[in-house]
């Protein structure tokens, strides 16, 4: 190799490592943030559903017997505490919206009320299936009086979930959703009684 | 078999590499003059992008293990850009046909986002080595798909009469997004359905 | 006074977008929302401005044969600097821009400027005409998202991430969806460079005539 090529290498080299070097020293310092926000996110995610509760304790038995049973969009379960009194169940599930997944957190009360729902993520048309987000479709009455000995459908399936208009896929997916984690906190709740 | 098959016709269709998610406009913009350059520009990418699907998947697993994940954006340009340059020598040395036919267009496809987006889509979608290139391969075809529909329509455009400020750039947009409203139709399409059989 | 005709050749006359057409893909992609817009364009012309200077700094350390490896070796890594700033700041706007934080590696602008103007010129001029480029990206698609935003949801400025609701000027069930959709995004582009191009050639028969 002449003394050119030699210089090439060394110059690319050099420009290489210096950046690899300053990525490295960038991401040391950034991802304890990025993890921080994470995580934060996440507790918010249950939280926002199960207000009573201050901490949350992943359940695995809980989701396994949930899978056994069928309910297979259920992803993560969760049970939520105040300080030592156990005062509900979060479930988080994973359903096919119309253009893509939708992931939900679900709250059950220990009493067997359904405490809130909340979208974490979705893709869905924006202006359209995108409004399953909003409180008018997850705070409506048929949502909020859902006890676990319900299932729930939209009403064009003769249900009482007044659907999101012009996007009944959506709508019908977080209904999926939500019946998955009613029933799945009735086995629990049935057992704990 | 279905999974592979719902992952190409959703990238063709649904997640359309141009319309859909809007990787590769520059080269979908800029090669679509005529019929037969943009066939060539979709071939050389259809290989670049199934080519660089695969090798970018193992040289993510190298990352993982080292935990140098923050080099991924780094490596994966490199990758494309050297993969590019392969090519190139290969094809010159192999099938002049071939490279006379593909040669010209090589260069660009290194700046060419659809390619550089497939491999990051890959990764964050979790696929694995063969769902990775049949993705990247797909993808490609739906880009190449429209590429050269939007050549034909455009090579028409040439004998229509445009006021003279849409002519060139503005019009082939708004041709463009016509398209898109035809696309807008397979969302929502279940292809999990129509493969289970 | 030759920086400021550097920046301003950046804004207006070399406007990325709407006079030289680079960098269409986070264009399209991301102007479905005015933060989206300003948020994609700060980022650019952070790396703009960013790699600029580095590479007018090694201008005379590089080698032309490897300069291309070099300048992208150069640009990811401001890239990746800025994915993982925004990702630790603002968790959503880096959410909704996803894979095109990453992309901005790819963006034509930066490499052009890289070649044609950074490698042939000092730090300060690299850095004015970074940022001035920078700001005509950000511009042209501040224009874009706010026309989008508007027609298609009648409310502008929604910003979740800095705690802002938008200002309403009409109900949603008024507004046009396509605008946000994927074909509101070509067509936009398509009008709006339509109306320049129409401005310009306007001007310049004035100026002849």
């Amino acid at each position: 190799m002449g003394r050119k090529e030699l210089r090439l290498v060394v110059v690319l080299s050099v420009i290489s490592i210096l950046a690899g070097g300053v990525l490295a020293w960038v991401s040391s310092l950034t991802d304890p943030r990025i993890q921080a926000q994470a995580e934060l996110k996440k507790k918010a995610a249950l939280q926002e559903v199960l207000p009573d509760a201050f901490a949350f304790q992943p359940d695995e038995v809980l989701l396994e017997k949930a899978h056994t049973a069928g309910y297979r969009d259920l992803v993560e379960s969760y049970l939520g505490y105040q300080d030592t009194n156990q005062v509900g169940l979060v479930f988080v599930a994973d359903v096919k919206g119309y253009s893509s997944t939708v992931r939900l957190s679900i709250g059950v009360s220990m009493d067997g009320r359904l405490s809130g729902i909340k979208v974490i993520s979705q893709a869905e048309t924006p202006g359209l299936g995108a409004k399953i987000t909003e409180s008018d479709f997850l705070e409506q009455p048929a949502f909020r009086e859902a006890t676990i000995n319900d299932q729930l459908a939209v009403q064009k399936d003769r249900g009482r979930v007044d659907a999101v208009t012009g996007a009944t896929i959506s709508s019908r997916a977080v209904v999926r959703g939500v019946n998955q984690a009613l029933a799945a906190a009735k086995l629990f709740l049935a057992e704990a009684l | 078999m279905a999974e592979y098959l719902v992952i190409i016709f959703g990238s063709i269709f649904i997640n359309n590499f141009v319309v859909s998610r809007f990787l590769g406009i520059c080269p979908f913009l800029g090669v679509s003059r005529q019929v037969e350059t943009a066939t060539g520009m979709a071939m050389a990418v259809t290989f670049v992008m199934g080519l660089a699907s695969g090798i970018t998947y193992m040289v993510q697993k190298i990352l993982d293990a080292l935990h140098i994940e923050f080099l991924q954006t780094i490596t994966f340009i490199l990758v494309i850009a050297v993969l590019v340059q392969f090519v190139e020598m290969v094809l010159k040395k192999s099938s002049p046909v071939l490279y006379r036919a593909l040669g010209i267009y090589l260069p660009l496809i290194t700046t060419n986002c659809a390619v550089l987006g497939v491999t990051i889509l890959n990764i964050d979608s979790g696929y694995n080595f063969l769902q990775s290139v049949v993705n990247g391969i797909g993808g490609a075809l739906g880009f190449g798909m429209l590429l050269i529909l939007f050549a034909g329509i455009r090579e028409n455009l040439n004998f229509a009469p445009i006021p003279r400020s849409l002519q060139g750039f503005p019009i082939a947009l708004v041709t463009a997004g016509l398209i898109s409203i035809a696309f807008l139709g397979f969302t929502g399409f279940n292809l999990n359905a129509l493969f289970s059989f | 006074m030759r920086k400021w005709e550097i920046f301003k050749n950046g804004v207006f006359n070399e406007n990325p977008i709407f006079r030289l057409l680079l960098g269409m893909c986070s264009t399209l992609a991301v102007t479905t929302a005015v933060v989206n817009g300003i948020g994609m364009g700060v980022a650019t012309t952070m790396v703009l401005i960013g790699s600029n200077v580095i590479i007018a700094l090694l201008r005379k350390a590089i080698p032309d044969e490897i300069r291309i490896p070099a300048y992208i070796v150069v640009i990811a890594t401001f890239t990746t600097i800025i994915d993982k700033v925004m990702a630790a700041t603002t968790p959503d706007l880096h959410q909704v821009l996803g894979i095109f934080i990453p992309l901005i590696v790819v963006n034509c602008i930066i490499l052009a400027r890289a070649e044609a103007f950074a490698s042939k010129n000092t730090v300060l001029d690299s850095a004015v005409d970074g940022l001035g480029m920078g700001l005509g990206f950000t511009l042209a698609l501040t224009v874009l998202s706010f026309i989008r935003e508007l027609i298609g949801t009648g409310t502008v400025l929604v910003a979740k991430d800095f705690g802002f609701s938008g200002i309403t000027l009409f109900p949603q069930d008024k507004g046009i969806l396509l605008m946000i959709l994927q074909p509101g995004a070509f067509i936009t582009l398509g009008l709006v460079l339509g109306a320049i191009n129409w401005w310009v050639r306007k001007r310049e028969e004035q100026k002849n005539g």
